[in-house]
């Protein structure tokens, strides 16, 4: 971590000058503002200094801002990614989750305070709550809720029962013992589709690498979630778009440590937009999927989950604002549940890490 | 083969049954009652006729009376008769020679030797010979009785002779008186008058014996012995007379030409008769065919109804699947016509499309800094007008009366101390930037809807003098996003006459033709935009790209409708093929040069006023754009 009271480094990437003078003008008084002309000169400010945001345009002279976006994510993987783009283009968007994995999707016009909301929760994820911000912040970390004694019970239980260590009834805050770590064998993954094709596809895809739990409505999926260590969720978006991106967006801020990858058969780019900005998405598959790419992207969307489980700190990255038109709150207690274990989870990892 | 034995096979049974049917027809229509039985009173006739003449010639003589008077009556009749037999049998056996007696003949040979006696043919030759025969018979019968009439009257000539002479010499005796003599020759001359009707050829010695008797009477007299001489030879004569008559009656008696003539005619009836039969057969079996043939008609009459009703169903069938093909045809047109339309109409959103969007584009980008500069230029004002207070309220107290020093003062000190100048210097540089680049990016953002508005001149004629220069540049501009990346644009513009045209067609030619270009190079490249006058006296633009070029085997494809090097889903193939459309309702033409991986470089040419010529597309194009 570096030091809090220096201004953090963002890095604006825009082929319009006078889009640069205004960001310039906005953000020069609360942070190092950088400014690039194209992609090139970004890669320039790269080699000059640490960034810790970067802003980029997507269609631009020479390379586009996914690709900006791709080598940042490669070679300063720390830098929080953002797009800002006129351009609603459906393979921009597609290629901003897959290859880009960006923070937000912002579409220009783009209201001054929701830029300068995104980028203060960007440099937050970076540098920790900015206590001399003056913009209050908005989305706090969601796990601080209280916990009823019973569900910590029922989670310490079931993560018992899971990583073998129920003969240790011990209990689970104060144990000294060593913990089981866990591998990536352990995670299973939740499927939430109609589309038998699909299931059949991904079966075969993963090759028995984890355990998959196919469902085909959201009831069912909360329930699997409740029950099974759950670390990655594959979601068909042709199930219920709209109750997949609540779903979506729920769980990343209840259980942000659950990774999504969403498939469907089209693009459309808002709601692609929306499961970016709402869910955190961590791939988007197109339909009919391809069994080697597949099994590449759920192994590392399993590697992003125990990254997550890990190392706490990673998920300010996936902060999501919630969604006030939520249909599924009624969910919340299972939700917490399926959060609490998660934290325990963590708590374990921890331990073992430490050991 | 088959096909061609059937109907030989059906000509073949037509001739047969119409062949059979005329044999039926004329073995039928062969007899003649009246005819038959005339001829059957005839022969009666001559049959009777020859039983007078025999019984007559019996009567005659037993009645020693002349038969001539009665014979020739006789005769005359025989002959009519039998001339009416003649008549009868010419038209009975009919002439030999007609055609129709000829085919009958024939027919009733066939139908004979089907029915299986060989009768009528001889009848006819058997017929002619038996009258022949009956009618020499006639001649023979008549030559009889005259020689018997002949010598019928020779005997009875020599016997009332006879008697006369005897009466005069049995006289003389008496006168003489040798009465003995006398008596012996009367006697003598009474019993060969009653002998020689009964005399016989074998029995001649009683009348002989009276001959001789009355020579040898003894007579004195030399001159009544040569009477009695005479007498005796006169006896002696009579005797082969009577013997001749005798002869000649016998012969009249045994002619057969009465039997004969019966024969004959029961020859006839039963000809008749047979003939009768046949035709009775005949017409039988003309029945009988005829009723095979109605069967044989009923059987075809239903057959073609039924075929008629299978042709009928058939034909139903047929029309109805070519009414259904017909609809299947129209549909499939109309759907082909549809989705033409729905596919031009694509194309034109599609490129619609991509000009909103690369508008959008260019609209958003100077939004996203004016809206932000907005904002930025109310916090800095408010900044600045936040520093400036200390100096709003130093110029309050320096208004006051008397003026507050203490007050001044520290204001005074406040401001050296706390206004930043530079600070206030920057604040309002910030602003002046911001607002310039705002004022710059509204401008922006004014002379895009403009040229929108221009580029689709909805608000203007249809037709209209069009500077192809003005359209070039406000294409430019609506394509910026897609040159904008990394594309030189070079123009060569000379100057060119207005044509008359519809410029809103041209602009679309000539966003296709910049899009392809962009397209063809990939973001990067050089676009030359050419425009002039040709040798022609056409305006021309040429539209030239660095891109890939098209391939050498596609430059004459490349103009088709649908043709499409594209991924499915991102091109109609229709670009091109609507560029040439345009360019035939004004009259113009369009000419590509491409070399694979080198360019294409796409020259239009215009004529003056094409759109003039090809005037009466304007209807067309009027309702286009309005459906547009």
């Amino acid at each position: 971590m570096r030091d809090a009271d220096t201004k953090a480094n963002v890095l604006f990437v825009d082929d319009e000058p006078r889009v640069l003078n205004s960001m310039r003008a906005m953000f020069r008084r609360q942070y190092n503002v950088s400014l690039a002309n194209s992609g090139l000169e970004a890669l320039e400010a790269l080699e000059r200094e640490t960034i810790d945001v970067i802003v980029s345009d997507q269609r631009m002279p020479g390379m586009t801002g996914v690709e900006v976006l791709k080598v940042f994510k490669d070679i300063a993987p720390n830098a929080m990614r953002i797009l800002l783009t006129g351009y609603a283009d459906q393979d921009a968007i597609a290629a901003s989750i897959n290859e880009g994995e960006v923070f937000r999707y912002l579409t220009k016009p783009c209201s001054p305070d929701l830029l300068k909301q995104t980028i203060a929760l960007a440099v937050e994820a970076v540098k920790g709550p900015q206590v001399e911000a003056n913009e209050p912040v908005v989305v706090v970390a969601p796990p601080a809720r209280a916990m009823p004694q019973d569900l910590i019970g029922s989670a310490d239980a079931m993560l018992d029962e899971v990583l073998g260590t129920a003969d240790e009834p011990a209990p689970a805050v104060a144990s000294s013992a060593p913990q089981t770590s866990l591998e990536s064998k352990d995670v299973e993954l939740l499927l939430l589709s109609s589309d038998l094709e699909l299931i059949a596809a991904l079966d075969k895809a993963l090759e028995q690498a984890h355990v998959l739990h196919a469902v085909e409505g959201i009831d069912e999926a909360i329930q699997v979630l409740e029950r099974h260590p759950i670390g990655v969720l594959i979601t068909d978006i042709a199930i219920n778009a709209d109750e997949v991106q609540q779903l979506t967006n729920q769980l990343k801020q209840h259980v942000p440590e659950l990774v999504t990858i969403v498939a469907s058969d089209h693009s459309d780019a808002h709601r692609l937009i929306d499961l970016i900005n709402g869910g955190q998405v961590f791939r988007f598959l197109l339909k009919p999927i391809k069994a080697k790419q597949t099994f590449i992207w759920v192994e590392s969307a399993v590697g992003k989950h125990l990254e997550l489980v890990r190392n706490p700190d990673l998920l300010a990255r996936h902060v999501v604002a919630e969604r006030e038109d939520s249909s599924l709150r009624k969910f919340g207690d299972q939700l917490v549940g399926i959060a609490l274990r998660m934290v325990r989870l963590r708590g374990r990892s921890a331990q073992a890490n430490q050991a | 083969m088959r096909a061609i034995q059937k109907p030989l096979a059906n000509a073949f049974a037509v001739v047969m049954a119409l062949f059979i049917l005329g044999v039926l027809l004329l073995v039928s229509s062969g007899t003649n009652d009246g005819l038959q039985r005339s001829l059957d009173r005839h022969l009666i006739t001559l049959r009777e006729i020859g039983a007078a003449m025999q019984s007559e010639v019996v009567t005659a003589d037993g009645l020693e009376i002349d038969v001539s008077e009665r014979f020739s009556a006789l005769s005359l009749e025989f002959g009519a008769a039998q001339r009416g037999v003649e008549l009868h049998l010419q038209t009975l056996l009919p002439d030999q020679k007609s055609v129709a007696s000829h085919a009958r003949r024939l027919a009733l040979g066939l139908f004979n030797s089907i029915d299986g006696s060989g009768r009528e043919q001889a009848s006819e030759a058997l017929l002619r010979a038996r009258f022949d025969d009956l009618q020499s018979q006639g001649l023979t019968l008549i030559g009889e009785v005259e020689e018997f009439s002949a010598s019928q009257r020779e005997y009875l000539g020599g016997r009332d002779a006879l008697r006369a002479n005897g009466r005069e010499v049995v006289g003389l005796l008496r006168q003489r008186g040798y009465e003995a003599a006398a008596d012996v020759v009367f006697a003598g001359i009474q019993q060969v008058l009653e002998r020689v009707r009964r005399i016989r050829s074998d029995d001649t010695a009683p009348v002989e014996n009276v001959a001789r008797r009355i020579r040898r009477v003894s007579m004195p007299s030399e001159r009544m012995r040569s009477r009695l001489v005479g007498l005796s030879i006169e006896i002696a004569a009579l005797i082969p007379a009577r013997l001749d008559v005798n002869a000649r009656l016998q012969r009249v008696i045994s002619s057969e030409f009465v039997g004969s003539a019966e024969k004959v005619r029961e020859f006839v009836t039963n000809d008749y008769l047979f003939a009768l039969k046949i035709v009775g057969d005949a017409r039988v079996l003309l029945n009988v065919y005829t009723f095979l043939m109605l069967l044989n008609l009923v059987y075809f009459g239903i057959r073609l109804k039924r075929s008629h009703s299978v042709l009928n169903r058939s034909h139903g069938l047929l029309e109805e699947r070519v009414q259904e093909r017909t609809h299947e045809l129209e549909t499939a047109y109309n759907d082909l016509k549809e989705s033409q339309v729905q596919l031009v109409q694509a194309e034109k959103m599609s490129s619609l499309g991509q000009l909103v969007a690369g508008v959008v584009h260019e609209i958003n980008t100077p939004l996203l800094y004016v809206l932000n500069n907005t904002q930025m230029t109310h916090e800095a004002l408010a900044e600045l007008e936040r520093s400036l207070g200390v100096v709003k309220d130093l110029a309050n107290c320096l208004k006051q009366e008397p003026l507050p020093k203490d007050d001044v003062k520290k204001l005074l000190e406040q401001i050296r101390t706390t206004l930043d100048m530079d600070a206030l210097d920057e604040g309002i540089e910030e602003i002046l930037a911001l607002t310039t680049d705002s004022t710059d990016g509204l401008n922006d953002i004014d002379a895009l809807v403009k040229s929108l508005k221009d580029f689709s001149r909805l608000d203007r004629a249809t037709y209209d003098r069009f500077d192809v220069r003005d359209g070039l540049e406000k294409t430019l501009l609506m394509t910026r996003n897609l040159l904008k990346y990394g594309i030189e644009v070079v123009k060569e513009f000379d100057d060119v006459p207005e044509i008359l045209c519809a410029p809103s067609r041209v602009n679309q030619v000539f966003i296709n033709l910049i899009t392809n270009s962009a397209q063809a190079m990939d973001g990067h490249g050089t676009l030359t935009l050419t425009t002039g006058v040709d040798e022609k006296g056409f305006v021309f633009i040429g539209v030239g790209d660095t891109g890939c070029g098209i391939p050498e085997a596609q430059l004459d494809k490349v103009q088709d409708p649908f043709f499409t090097t594209k991924p499915v889903g991102e091109g109609t193939g229709l670009g091109l093929s609507i560029v040439r459309k345009i360019m035939d309702e004004h009259g113009g033409c369009l000419h590509i040069d491409s070399e694979e991986g080198a360019g294409t470089r796409i020259t239009l040419s215009f004529p003056l006023d094409g759109v003039a010529q090809a005037s009466e597309i304007q209807d067309e194009d009027d309702s286009e754009s309005e459906a547009a």
